[in-house]
């Protein structure tokens, strides 16, 4: 296989994927989403750019995101403000 | 050694989070901005790690969240809780470290640090690191190298040695020209040296002369010295006679002291033990005795008490009694008087009856009336009833009055029993009882304070008699010792010991003469004044074996029975002017001594001068008052005499001892005051002892007395309370009593008024017979009715006395009872005051028993302090003597003392001398000749330095110390140099080492990283003149150095060049910060492989946004802002 430095492969969209997210979470019509059964079924890559889009919505204000105990559910609170 | 936790608070962008990390690889993620990369500096932080510029902060409390004081970093690993906290103030900021929950300084997290092998220059890689390392020249890359091979290390020891050659290298050049000095001075030296041993040699010659002239000296003064040391042998043997009499009076003083020592100690052993024991006994007794007297006292007290209650019972009975009787002798006229009302009541009735039916048969015309009649007659019974009810419960009214009454007057009796001022009487009596205590008390006081004043004076009058006593008898040793010789003392001594009988004493203890006569008497008495006088010639005899038998010398005895002298004195001779009298005539003695004064004497003349006594040549032997004798014989004594005269000290020795004897006797008259005083200050003690007793026990009463003061006062409060309780009572009863009087009279209203409606009825029933026979019939009724009421009356008044009579009975039973407890406490105190006098007469008994024994026991004490103060004479005696011994073992003591000084100034001179003697020692004449032709030729010489000689030597010396030194430092150049050697070459070995091994791991890395080739490299022979270079060729493409590659090529090679480091030298956890962000997405899923492989072996905290990164991680901790801007973070597993 050749690697080359000059032939960079197209970089992922995360723009493009944090709109898609969040329209398909409020297409979900609930206010309090959890992650894990956002997620489940999905593969690995699915559930990081998910993880990804949800931590960029939260930090725009989109929504927020509450933990108990780390690396267990995530509830996501969609924000009724949110455009 | 994984991180596990880390703990913000107020860190940065974090206000409070906890970031719990797992084993692997973890990948933080968040948008940008979120505080991603504060999580690695919260690292960086909490282990000091770098600087705030590394922190990414202008200075250290910028890493403090805005608006807060401080900030809070733990970090927990295995078995490590690590805790920094930095806090703001107005003077700056203070830096707190914590290890396991204890403060900690800085050295012990680098500690920490070391022990956890985290270096953390390779193993947490910031964001501009990577740009950092492919941006440095290529030294500046190969002192990475150097810092990881540990050159510093070498270079450090380098530099040491070289400062050390350098030192050396000084000390060199500074010896040699100490070398060149000291040689000059070494030759200058020499000259001076010669002509000074020259001189030393004469000097030395001068002082063998004058040795040899001293050894003369010395021979001489060793003559000396033995002839002192034979007299002083001589003088040693005279006192060790001396000393061995003292021993034996030493041991003659132990046994007589032990002896009275064993008296002494019975007698205190009597009065520590059973004169105690009897006299605590008698304290005893008599306080027994006392306390007895005393309960007799208060008994007594007490029955003459219960008989003055008894007394008052016995009244309130007699009246009881009597009332009864009276009640008694009322009753029984109440039942004649109703026994005759009911006989005349019946007779009334039945003559009533027969009239009513005499009546009823007139009336039947007038039945209506008389019905009538009939119903306001039984009206006017029922009324009469009703009184007759109300009259009832009106006497029971005044019947629980007079209750009441006698109740109270129970009470008031009670209130007047209860005698408060006989207490209050008594306090104040026992007050004034303790008032003269205590007055009595101050004045024993008073007394013993005088006696203890008079103790102290007597005491100190006979400390000042025996130190008088104690002067006295020294005084009187020294003339003892002046006079006698050994034998009379040894004879006396014998006397006074008892062991020789019938010896008077030395003929000069036998009398006394006139002061301005002693001289002559002592010159005319010569020797035989220490005669010694005895009884016969048997105590002679004895007393001259005693003397042989104790080698005690030789003495001179008069037998005053074979003294045979008859003296015809011429008495005209005294008429003679200058004739003072015959020396025998001048002696005050015991007339049966006379004899001996006789024999001493002769016809001995005194006269005033010796003109005087030329006149009497060949007549008389005369003496002259200043001591000049013109024997019979014409043979002359006289001249300067030193007064020592012998008779005047003996007669002092006589006057002394007088004294003495005159003191002791003073002294025991004021010993027998001071027991007087004594016994009397004691008898006090025991006196004041007894009134504090007194007082004490005063006081008790008087407490107890006021503890039965309360107790009445509570007693008489609460019958206060009863009675008013029953006066209320009383009062109710009253006014309960006025109502139904009230009701009884308007009742009697009533029945007058029927009484008067009857009269109206009968009077319309008017009829003679009828009139007449009702008017007999109403005055039978009236008769009838009165006879009722007086038997009603009387029946009262009888229920009133039987009920008075039964209280009055229980009131007699009461009192009988209270009676009977009297005389059972009256029989009680009476017997207790019999059995405490039957006491007291048995202690009293034993009492006299303790005294007698007390007595004999001090009899006792007497006889054996009788005995003691005889030894204690006996004692004394040989203390004289052994003053006397003392005085003269002193004397020799002095005489050796002096001898000794003579002979040690002797000894110390010829020890100063330190000589030996040769053999062949040259003669003083020749010494004396031969010194005084040196010290001609040592004149000759001029200024002469001596110390030259020595100075050769010591710059001799000096100068083969410096050049063996110089030696010395050559050696340690050579051996310096030798070493610097070594260390560059470990230093090259240490560096080359670490760089093939880098730059292998670094091969296989680029390798497995970028798909191609790689190496690192020197650019010269000498690695530490080189850079270092990377080199890197792509898959099928030529090779390229670091410095022509692109940017994602640099940080590919750069983060190869980085793990193979980390591979050289591993570490328990890495830390990237966004080292991937210049790669392009195929470069970061390989470089997340890579770390993912690698992440088997340590844990890995990548920061990144790349998505393949992420995709290779176990867990992904992601930052993001909450509500209040502040980080928040949240945590997911991806396996």
């Amino acid at each position: 296989r050749i690697v080359s430095f000059e032939n960079v492969p197209h970089e992922e969209d995360v723009e493009e994927k944090i709109v898609e997210v969040y329209k398909s979470l409020l297409s979900l019509g609930m206010k309090e989403i959890s992650f894990l059964n956002l997620v489940r079924g999905f593969d690995k890559p699915k559930k990081v750019t998910y993880y990804i889009s949800i931590l960029h919505l939260a930090y725009r204000k989109k929504l927020k995101v509450e933990q108990e105990k780390p690396y267990e559910d995530i509830r996501v609170i969609l924000n009724e403000r949110g455009d | 050694m994984f991180i596990r936790k880390i703990k913000l608070r107020n860190f940065k962008s974090f206000k409070k989070a906890e970031i719990e990390f797992r084993d692997n690889f973890t990948v933080i993620t968040g948008p940008n901005g979120s505080g991603k990369s504060n999580i690695i500096d919260s690292i960086l932080f909490c282990f000091g790690i770098s600087s705030s510029k590394t922190l990414r902060a202008d200075k250290l409390t910028d890493l403090i969240k805005h608006g807060q004081k401080e900030a809070e970093v733990t970090i927990e690993l295995d078995g490590y809780i690590v805790r920094r906290r930095v806090k703001k103030t107005d003077k700056g900021y203070y830096s707190y470290y914590y290890i396991n929950g204890k403060s900690v300084s800085y050295s012990d997290i680098e500690r920490l640090i070391e022990k956890l092998g985290l270096n953390t220059e390779y193993n947490i890689v910031m964001q501009g690191d990577v740009t950092r390392v492919a941006e440095m020249t290529p030294i500046q890359r190969r002192k990475i190298i150097e810092d990881i091979a540990g050159i510093s290390e070498f270079e450090e020891k380098k530099e040491k040695a070289l400062e050390e050659l350098e030192e050396v290298k000084r000390n060199i050049e500074k010896v040699e020209i100490t070398i060149k000095e000291v040689d000059d001075r070494l030759s200058q030296l020499k000259v001076e040296r010669e002509e000074a041993i020259k001189y030393k040699n004469l000097v030395e010659e001068r002082e063998l002369l004058l040795n040899y002239k001293r050894i003369h000296e010395y021979l001489r003064l060793v003559n000396t010295a033995n002839s002192l040391r034979k007299r002083l042998e001589e003088l040693n043997e005279e006192r060790d006679q001396i000393l061995k009499a003292i021993t034996d009076i030493n041991s003659r003083l132990v046994n007589l002291n032990e002896e009275v020592k064993e008296i002494v100690d019975r007698i205190e052993s009597f009065k520590d033990s059973r004169l105690k024991r009897i006299n605590e006994e008698i304290n005893v007794v008599s306080n027994e005795i006392s306390g007895l007297k005393k309960l007799i006292s208060l008994f007594s007290s007490e029955v003459e008490d219960l008989n003055r209650e008894k007394e008052k019972t016995l009244i309130s009975l007699q009246r009881a009694e009597e009332e009864i009787k009276r009640i008694n002798e009322e009753l029984r006229d109440i039942d004649v008087k109703m026994e005759s009302l009911e006989n005349i009541l019946n007779e009334k009735i039945s003559y009533l009856n027969a009239l009513k039916i005499k009546y009823d048969e007139i009336t039947s015309r007038f039945r209506a009336q008389r019905e009538e009649l009939e119903s306001k007659l039984n009206l006017l019974n029922e009324l009469k009833e009703k009184r007759t009810s109300l009259l009832k419960e009106r006497e029971k009214i005044l019947e629980g009055l007079r209750r009441i009454g006698m109740e109270i007057d129970d009470m008031e009796l009670s209130r007047e029993k209860i005698d408060l001022s006989r207490i209050f009487d008594e306090i104040a009596e026992d007050e004034r009882n303790l008032a003269i205590l205590k007055n009595e008390m101050d004045k024993l006081k008073l007394k013993l304070f005088e006696i203890d004043g008079e103790i102290f004076k007597l005491r100190d009058e006979i400390a000042k008699i025996d130190k008088e006593i104690r002067e006295k008898e020294i005084e009187l040793a020294k003339v003892s010792a002046i006079q006698k010789p050994r034998a009379v003392e040894v004879v006396l001594k014998a006397k006074e010991e008892g062991k020789l009988e019938g010896i008077y004493g030395t003929v000069s203890q036998l009398c006394s003469v006139d002061e301005k006569y002693a001289l002559a008497l002592e010159i005319a008495g010569g020797n035989a004044l220490n005669f010694i006088v005895v009884e016969d010639e048997d105590k002679a005899i004895r007393a001259v074996k005693y003397l042989k038998d104790v080698d005690g010398g030789r003495a001179s005895f008069i037998p005053l029975n074979r003294i045979n002298i008859s003296l015809n004195l011429d008495k005209s001779v005294l008429s003679v002017e200058g004739v003072i009298d015959y020396a025998v005539n001048l002696i005050e003695c015991d007339r049966k001594f006379r004899k001996v004064f006789e024999l001493v004497y002769k016809d001995a003349l005194v006269v005033e001068d010796i003109d005087t006594a030329k006149k009497f040549m060949n007549k008389f032997r005369v003496v002259t008052l200043d001591g000049d004798l013109i024997e019979k014989s014409g043979v002359i004594t006289g001249g300067s005499i030193k007064k020592k005269a012998t008779l005047g000290l003996f007669d002092r020795e006589r006057r002394l001892r007088e004294d003495i004897e005159n003191l002791k006797r003073s002294r025991s008259e004021l010993e027998s005051k001071l027991s007087e005083v004594e016994l009397e200050r004691k008898d006090l003690e025991k006196r004041i002892e007894k009134l504090n007793e007194d007082i004490t026990s005063l006081k008790s009463k008087i407490s107890t007395s006021g503890a039965k003061v309360d107790e009445f006062s509570k007693l008489l409060k609460d019958i206060e309370e009863k009675l008013k309780e029953k006066r209320r009572e009383a009062e109710i009863l009253n006014s309960k009593a006025l109502e139904v009087e009230e009701e009884i009279n308007k009742i009697e209203e009533n029945i007058r008024c029927i009484e008067r409606e009857v009269k109206e009825l009968e009077s319309k029933l008017k009829d003679d017979r009828i009139v007449k026979l009702n008017t007999k019939i109403e005055e039978i009724r009236g008769e009838i009715e009165r006879l009722k009421d007086l038997k009603s009356v009387l029946s009262s008044k009888q229920s009133s006395l039987v009920a008075k009579r039964e209280q009055l009975i229980k009131a007699i039973e009461e009192y009988k009872s209270s009676l009977n407890d009297l005389e059972k406490k009256i029989t009680e105190r009476l017997n207790g005051i019999e059995d405490a006098k039957a006491k007291i007469l048995e202690l009293e008994r034993r009492l006299e028993s303790l005294r007698e024994e007390e007595r004999r026991i001090n009899k006792e004490v007497g006889d054996l302090r009788e005995k003691r103060d005889e030894l204690l004479k006996e004692i004394d005696k040989l203390e004289k003597e052994k003053s006397q011994k003392t005085l003269a073992e002193k004397l020799l003591e002095e005489r050796i003392k002096d001898l000794k000084e003579k002979l040690a100034d002797v000894e110390k001179t010829l020890e100063s001398y330190d000589i030996e003697i040769p053999k062949d020692l040259p003669s003083l004449e020749y010494v004396e000749r031969k010194l005084l032709q040196v010290e001609e030729e040592l004149k000759s010489f001029g200024e002469i330095n001596m110390k030259a000689i020595q100075e050769y030597e010591d710059v001799k010396k000096r100068l083969d110390e410096l050049i063996e030194k110089k030696k010395t430092l050559e050696r340690e150049r050579k051996e310096i140099i030798e070493k610097i050697k070594r260390i560059e070459k470990m230093k090259k070995e240490a560096f080359l080492s670490t760089f093939n091994s880098i730059n292998e791991k670094f091969k296989e890395i680029v390798k497995e990283l970028a798909d191609g080739e790689g190496e690192i490299y020197l650019d010269k022979d000498d690695p530490f003149q080189s850079g270092l270079h990377i080199r890197f060729k792509p898959f099928g493409k030529p090779i390229q150095r670091l410095e022509a590659m692109s940017g994602g090529e640099k940080s590919l090679l750069t983060l190869a060049f980085i793990f193979a480091i980390q591979r050289y030298k591993p570490a328990p956890f890495y830390a990237f910060d966004e080292v991937d962000m210049f790669l392009d997405g195929v470069n970061v899923g390989r470089l997340a492989k890579m770390i993912k492989k690698l992440s088997k072996d340590a844990q890995f905290i990548v920061v990144s946004l790349r998505k393949p990164m992420l995709q290779e991680a176990d867990h992904v901790i992601g930052v993001t802002r909450g509500g209040e801007e502040e980080s928040i973070v949240t945590a997911i597993q991806l396996r």
